[in-house]
């Protein structure tokens, strides 16, 4: 994110940019002094403040340019938050809109990648406690230990798929003496690992 | 709070900023000095309906209106209505408490760019009253506001 705000920071006549989040966080920020970055943090909570009107204003891949007597400043709300930029008023028009339409490219392409990678931490950690509820209902507690080291052993092999998850269980079920008992966990977490897999990978 | 941003482009600077940054501006984009827009008061309705259309016989321009602290003046339609409206959401909301909060002085023009529309506000002496311009999509906001500033200036001479 910081070095999409560096690129815009090279153009000649930008002064300062930021990104903030949808609640007035600062996500990144570039810029030079007398700038601070507590001001940039006000602004950031001026954009927060009306992101909604803003998006409303401007519309979906849309920007809101305002010149002053003593500077431009250009707001570009994006999916994830909006991307502020603070120019000289001598900047080159052309060359900060096709600059800024470039780095908010970028910017929804990251934010995309880390949303993705968040709803997939959230989708693991689920699918995570569904079997170790599973193998605990049968064994009791000593059932988390065996868990733990077999899950950590089956997480350092890479990308989770279901193929994986077809060894891991097969793994745990050795854990469990009584055959009714095993049944019993094989077909449990057969059922988290199928409710798992229709978001994940094959 | 010092963003000020013409004064960092001359850091030994002691003069008031707006005017370096003003008439820089307008040599590069290629404009004349960007005047105040010449928004009549309400008393002058024929005024302001001349100035309306004057900016819409600008190559580019689809529709006009002025407007007088935040009421339109040139026309009372709901086309000039809801120009005035979005004027005074991103002055009041925006674009006032930005320039204050960053000392960046009058606001002279907002620019509004969204996919399937462009609006420019050339701003009076105050923001409260500007001509509001839609602009066709397919058309530059720059050239077309450099036109339009031309096109003003020659009328107010003329």
């Amino acid at each position: 994110m910081r070095e999409a705000l560096q690129q815009l920071g090279r153009i000649p006549g930008v002064v300062a940019s930021l990104v903030c989040g949808p609640g007035g966080d600062l996500l990144a920020s570039d810029f030079q002094p007398p700038l601070a970055e507590l001001d940039l943090r006000q602004v950031a909570a001026l954009m927060a403040r009306d992101l909604v009107g803003l998006k409303a204003l401007v519309g979906e891949g849309g920007a809101l340019d305002l010149r002053y007597s003593r500077g431009r400043a250009v707001m570009k709300p994006f999916r994830f938050g909006t991307l502020f930029v603070l120019c000289r008023s001598a900047i080159n028009p052309q060359l900060l809109t096709l600059s800024l339409e470039q780095v908010s490219r970028k910017l929804e392409a990251g934010a995309s990648t880390v949303e993705r990678s968040a709803e997939m931490a959230a989708e693991i950690a689920e699918l995570r406690e569904g079997l170790s509820l599973a193998l605990l209902r049968q064994i009791g507690p000593v059932g988390e230990i065996i868990f733990s080291e077999a899950w950590n052993r089956w997480a350092a092999g890479g990308v989770p798929s279901r193929a994986g998850l077809g060894e891991l269980t097969a793994e745990l079920a050795r854990e469990v003496d009584d055959a009714q008992a095993r049944a019993r966990f094989v077909g449990e977490a057969g059922d988290v690992i199928q409710r798992w897999g229709r978001r994940a990978p094959p | 709070m010092s963003a000020n941003t013409d004064q960092l482009a001359d850091p030994a600077s002691t003069q008031p900023v707006a005017d370096g940054g003003a008439a820089q501006e307008a040599q590069d984009e290629g404009a004349a000095p960007p005047a105040p827009a010449p928004v009549p008061g309400p008393q002058q309705g024929g005024a302001a309906a001349g100035l309306a259309l004057r900016a819409r016989a600008v190559p580019g321009v689809t529709y006009a209106a002025a407007v007088h602290r935040w009421v339109p003046v040139s026309d009372s339609s709901p086309a000039a209505q809801s120009l005035a409206t979005r004027g005074a959401f991103a002055v009041t909301a925006i674009a006032a408490p930005l320039g204050k909060l960053l000392q960046l002085g009058d606001l002279h023009r907002t620019a509004i760019s969204s996919p399937g529309e462009q609006l420019l506000l050339l701003h009076s002496s105050s923001a409260d009253s500007f001509l509001a311009v839609v602009v066709s999509a397919g058309a530059s906001l720059v050239d077309t506001e450099n036109a339009l500033r031309r096109a003003l200036t020659a009328s107010a001479a003329g």
